[in-house]
């Protein structure tokens, strides 16, 4: 006869024979495969880069060499399979990862993983679609004329580390159930911003080197949106939301929006349009 | 228990075992040209006869005419006038070397050193280009009992977890299904023909206000999450009084312990059927055969839940007397105490007041026991 606490051991000793084993049959043929292309910079014409990559690891990072893009993916090529082509007559760049099984994409993204260089001479348009691929995206010194960025559901984070040398007309983003950094967004050298949050996290770090003024358009359904802006950045807020709350310190009411008290003298300004049902948005001021 | 243990550590052991080897020896260049699959696109690929066997150099000052595909290492030190291909080797371009097309090296590299050039793309695709095998019924078999493993521990966490949190309202559920079983399957085909109808018809109430507008997509995610929770707790509770009703009241353990029981040999009932019609992979017909009968008995299962939840009002109504055959008896013991042959809930067990408004409430059935 077992005793109570014999019974237990036994008890504990069999559910993790029973997670082992779940576990193990978790376990799944793969195979890796790696695919490297780039190609040389031969002129300074500006190039479309469209990226769509669904699950994994993606990183974006600018290179320094003569180089105009440089792909390395690594990819299971039993559920998936890289695209890639490069239009020379357009000058259109299409990356990605596609999944060639549904039935066999549900862990798809483990391990996989897209590298993309590009070059720094080529005036750019970016549209990046990176699914629920984690995202680490480092746009400095890149000469970006416009990005698009749509996340689904997971970790992305922009940065522009340096200051982007030609004037961005518009950085629009798109996030579902995601979170979003985007930091540095003053050397994105851009006055447009529009971020669209569904359900998820978004911080608009606008630190960096200022060009001029920037009208940021906001709308979030059910987020919570954070905006870091410069201590010396006038801004002024236009909110119409239904249970969305606007928290942000040191704001006046003056003609129907909230004002920074330096909002006359600044010689930046930040417009600010922001709009949802629920969640929340956050203005922290910081120092450039 | 421990020979359950070890019969699914006895299934399953082998079944993971079947891990295919990552190395194996490179296929011939057809098979891998064939396998390459889009690394190639937009590339005029060479066919598998025109790649010359061993490693090959274009000579400074000299020119070929492309493609230019080797089975081996391609070194270019003069001039390729359009693609070059490499399998099992690398390409690379020296010092006024100069490729006017694509370079591609299959199971190797492209390098190209100072004062080279390559015009066009340059490709290295790396890893094994065999095949990709068919999953074989192994394989099938080996997820299907995998994911199978998964929902009974997933049932398991989940029934546990409303044993601990909510063990009353189970109880209840439990009981409505003891207690009016056909009724409760009725309700639930019924519910489950309704369910869709039901979230047009609350979609269509909130679209005539303004306010009802903003609310309706939160109106359909709180909806689908109302109908995922009833059909959890119902099939629960189905899962319970069946476990119960194979495994016996388990009279000699504590009334959690008879739960837990309960519950365990409920999930491996229904989750048996399912594992067995993964382990019949190899059989298509008896594996059909059985995934119907798994499919079958499940649903059943859920819509005699769902059905007991809505009558059982989410498990809110009190419970009734007798006590119901899928509950233990000492499990119940503090919730029934008989008084003269009759089941009494709790709040019936304090003696006074007998008269006004509280004596009003109470029921016929204790009053009439009382006249009498």
């Amino acid at each position: 006869m077992s005793t109570g606490k014999g019974r237990r051991v036994k008890g504990w000793a069999a559910f993790a024979l029973v997670a082992i084993t779940v576990l193990a049959s978790q376990l799944r043929a793969q195979t890796w495969r790696t695919f490297d292309v780039a190609r040389s910079a031969r002129d300074t014409q500006p190039v479309s880069v469209h990226v769509a990559y669904g699950a994994g690891r993606i990183r974006i990072q600018p290179t320094a060499s003569r180089t105009l893009y440089d792909a390395h993916f690594r990819y299971d090529a039993e559920r998936s399979e890289p695209t890639y082509s490069f239009d020379a007559a357009s000058r259109r760049l299409d990356v990605g990862v596609r999944q060639t099984s549904v039935a066999r994409s549900m862990k798809g993204g483990e391990g996989s993983e897209l590298k993309l260089l590009l070059g720094a001479g080529s005036p750019m348009r970016l549209e990046l679609d990176v699914g629920a691929a984690e995202g680490d995206i480092d746009l400095s010194g890149l000469r970006v004329e416009e990005l698009l960025l749509q996340t689904g559901a997971t970790d992305t984070r922009v940065r522009f580390d340096s200051p982007n040398p030609m004037h961005m007309r518009m950085l629009r983003m798109q996030v579902g159930a995601a979170s979003v950094d985007v930091l540095g967004l003053g050397n994105a050298n851009t006055d447009h911003v529009e971020l669209n949050l569904g359900v998820g996290k978004a911080v608009l770090d606008f630190s960096g080197e200022w060009h001029g003024d920037a009208d940021v358009s906001v709308a979030s359904a059910l987020g919570q949106v954070t905006l870091r802006v410069p201590g010396d950045v006038g801004i002024r807020v236009e909110s119409s939301r239904f249970l969305h709350s606007v928290n942000a310190t040191g704001m006046v009411k003056r003609d129907g929006y909230s004002v920074s008290d330096n909002w006359e003298t600044a010689r930046f300004k930040l417009r600010l349009k922001s709009s949802g049902a629920l969640g929340s948005l956050d203005i922290e001021r910081i120092a450039r | 228990m421990r020979a359950l243990v070890w019969l699914i550590a006895a299934t399953v052991a082998p079944l993971a075992a079947q891990e295919r080897p990552q190395s194996s020896p490179p296929p011939p260049v057809a098979e891998a040209l064939r396998n390459a699959g889009g690394t190639l696109k937009g590339l005029d690929v060479p066919a598998a006869d025109a790649f010359s066997r061993g490693d090959r150099e274009i000579a400074a000052k000299s020119a070929a005419k492309g493609p230019v595909a080797v089975a081996g290492t391609l070194r270019v030190a003069g001039t390729i006038d359009g693609d070059a291909f490499a399998y099992g080797g690398d390409i690379i371009v020296l010092n006024g070397g100069h490729i006017t097309g694509s370079a591609v090296a299959l199971n190797g590299t492209v390098q190209v050193q100072e004062g080279g050039a390559v015009d066009g793309d340059r490709r290295g695709v790396g890893g094994s280009l065999s095949a990709i095998p068919v999953r074989g019924p192994a394989h099938t078999a080996r997820e299907t009992v995998g994911l199978t493993l998964g929902w009974a521990g997933l049932l398991l966490i989940v029934g546990i977890g409303l044993l601990v949190a909510a063990k009353r309202t189970l109880d209840v559920v439990g009981e409505t299904i003891d207690l009016q079983f056909g009724k409760s399957f009725l309700v639930g085909v019924a519910a489950t023909i309704g369910l869709v109808p039901a979230l047009l018809l609350l979609v269509v109430a909130l679209t005539l206000t303004i306010l009802g507008v903003l609310l309706v997509p939160f109106a359909i995610v709180a909806y689908i999450l109302a109908v995922i929770g009833l059909v959890a707790l119902g099939l629960i509770a189905t899962i319970r009084v069946t476990g119960h009703a194979i495994g016996g009241g388990g009279r000699d353990l504590t009334a959690r312990g008879a739960a837990l029981r309960a519950l365990v040999v409920g999930v491996a009932f229904y989750l048996g059927l399912w594992l067995v019609a993964g382990l019949a992979t190899p059989w298509p017909v008896f594996a059909s055969v059985m995934r119907v009968i798994a499919f079958g008995v499940t649903w059943a299962a859920a819509t005699l839940g769902l059905g007991a939840t809505i009558i059982s009002r989410a498990g809110n109504r009190p419970l009734r007397a007798p006590a119901p055959a899928a509950i233990p008896t000492a499990e119940l013991a503090y919730e029934h105490t008989a008084v003269g042959g009759a089941a009494m809930t709790p709040e019936w067990l304090t003696p006074t007041p007998v008269s006004g408004v509280v004596a009003a409430k109470r029921r016929p059935s204790a009053q009439a026991k009382e006249v009498s």
